[in-house]
């Protein structure tokens, strides 16, 4: 792409507030709807489009941050970011050396299983989704990965403590490499992770997770800069559209359907994976 | 108010500067790029983002760096507001997640 024209940009825009409002609504990154849209539909280099990603995943959960409900365990998000941000630098570092092929095949399998964790989301039984819906406001103890959250559906306090932390590591570790190198936020991998894994609330996971995909995509949004993969007037519409998507999602999230929204996000990223997987087959035949 | 609320308070108000810092940009930017047709793509590396392109490249280009360090300001106020609590370990922890920050914006000037 040598310039951006307004059909290009009006497009980067719209991928964004899609990207945005899903985003919000179901508590992906982002990243996951924006490479896969910029590539296929927009012909971006695969660089190009997961450098624009990732500073569209830091939009998303600054955004998101904006309206924060204080559910976020910050002592638990930045232990985890400490293997989170490394596995972005070395995710970001490595990805140049791959080959896109590659990285459109890893891609599918990443769509793969986010189509998964997004059915297995929406069979949550309605009062769950309710449930998780409704505001509330969380406090953390100092000194350790502990804290309590008021659970406005239940009406009581729901106090809990991080288990088996290395699990939580390893995981993030790969999250952030596979964020890295996709320019995706990598929430599938940590909500579970910090759900399952540590037996934190799924509440307190998701914020977390929310919190912790802007600082990975800004410790590998530095590597593309270095590259020159960066392209402000790539990015820039993305992000604008982002910001909108995301304002409008928050402000519309009690009209919607979440389980809906969801089925149909895991059946749209199955056909990205079998797009993803022709491309990366079709380069190595042309390659 | 507890000292927690008050730093997630706070975190809520580096996101809301930074937000409007760095869409505010690149709003400005892609408007003024628009108006006088500059919308060619440069590829600036992060120690010359201000001096490549024109007007319109570097607004949107300077947003897009505003956005980015957002994380890494909140990063750098949680450490120190739990430095300020007592609660060393944690303020380490968050120097370590900083310090690979600092690697990565290192790797960013080429």
């Amino acid at each position: 792409m040598t310039a951006v024209s307004i059909a290009e940009v009006a497009a980067l825009v719209g991928v964004g507030i899609i990207a945005g409002w899903l985003g919000s609504l179901v508590g992906i990154g982002g990243g996951i709807v924006t490479v896969p849209a910029m590539v296929i539909l927009l012909d971006v280099d695969f660089p190009v489009a997961v450098a624009a990603s990732l500073v569209a995943v830091i939009a998303t959960s600054v955004t998101t941050g904006t309206a924060g409900k204080g559910l976020a365990n910050l002592r638990l998000g930045m232990t985890l970011e400490v293997a989170t941000t490394i596995g972005a630098v070395v995710g970001g570092v490595t990805a140049v050396y791959v080959s896109e092929s590659v990285l459109a095949a890893v891609f599918a399998g990443v769509a793969v299983l986010t189509a998964l964790y997004m059915l297995r989301a929406a069979h949550r039984p309605k009062e769950r989704l309710v449930e998780e819906a409704l505001t509330g406001r969380g406090w953390e103890e100092p000194g350790s990965i502990a804290g309590a959250y008021v659970d406005e559906f239940r009406g009581g306090l729901i106090r809990y403590r991080a288990e088996r932390i290395p699990v939580g590591l390893a995981v993030s570790l790969v999250a952030g490499g596979i964020s890295g190198m996709l320019g995706v936020g990598g929430g599938f991998l940590k909500i579970p992770a910090m759900n399952l894994g540590m037996n934190i609330p799924i509440r307190i996971a998701s914020a977390t997770s929310n919190f912790m995909v802007g600082i990975t995509a800004a410790a590998s949004v530095f590597v593309y800069f270095a590259r020159g993969f960066v392209q402000p007037m790539v990015a820039g519409p993305l992000v604008l559209g982002i910001v909108a998507g995301s304002w409008v999602g928050i402000r519309t999230a009690e009209r919607t359907r979440p389980a809906l929204v969801k089925r149909i996000l895991a059946v749209t990223l199955i056909v990205v994976a079998v797009e993803m997987v022709f491309r990366s087959t079709g380069m190595d035949a042309g390659g | 108010m507890p000292v927690a609320e008050t730093a997630a308070r706070r975190v809520q108000a580096i996101y809301r500067v930074g937000l409007a810092l760095g869409a505010g940009l690149i709003l400005a930017g892609w408007i003024w790029a628009l108006v006088r047709e500059q919308t060619a793509v440069v590829s600036p590396r992060l120690g010359a983002l201000l001096t490549t392109g024109s007007i319109a490249d570097r607004a949107v280009g300077l947003g897009v760096l505003f956005l980015a360090v957002t994380p890494v300001a909140v990063v750098i106020d949680l450490v120190g507001s739990w430095w300020r609590e007592g609660d060393r370990r944690f303020a380490l922890v968050g120097a370590m997640v900083i310090a690979v920050l600092v690697l990565a914006v290192s790797f960013g000037h080429g």
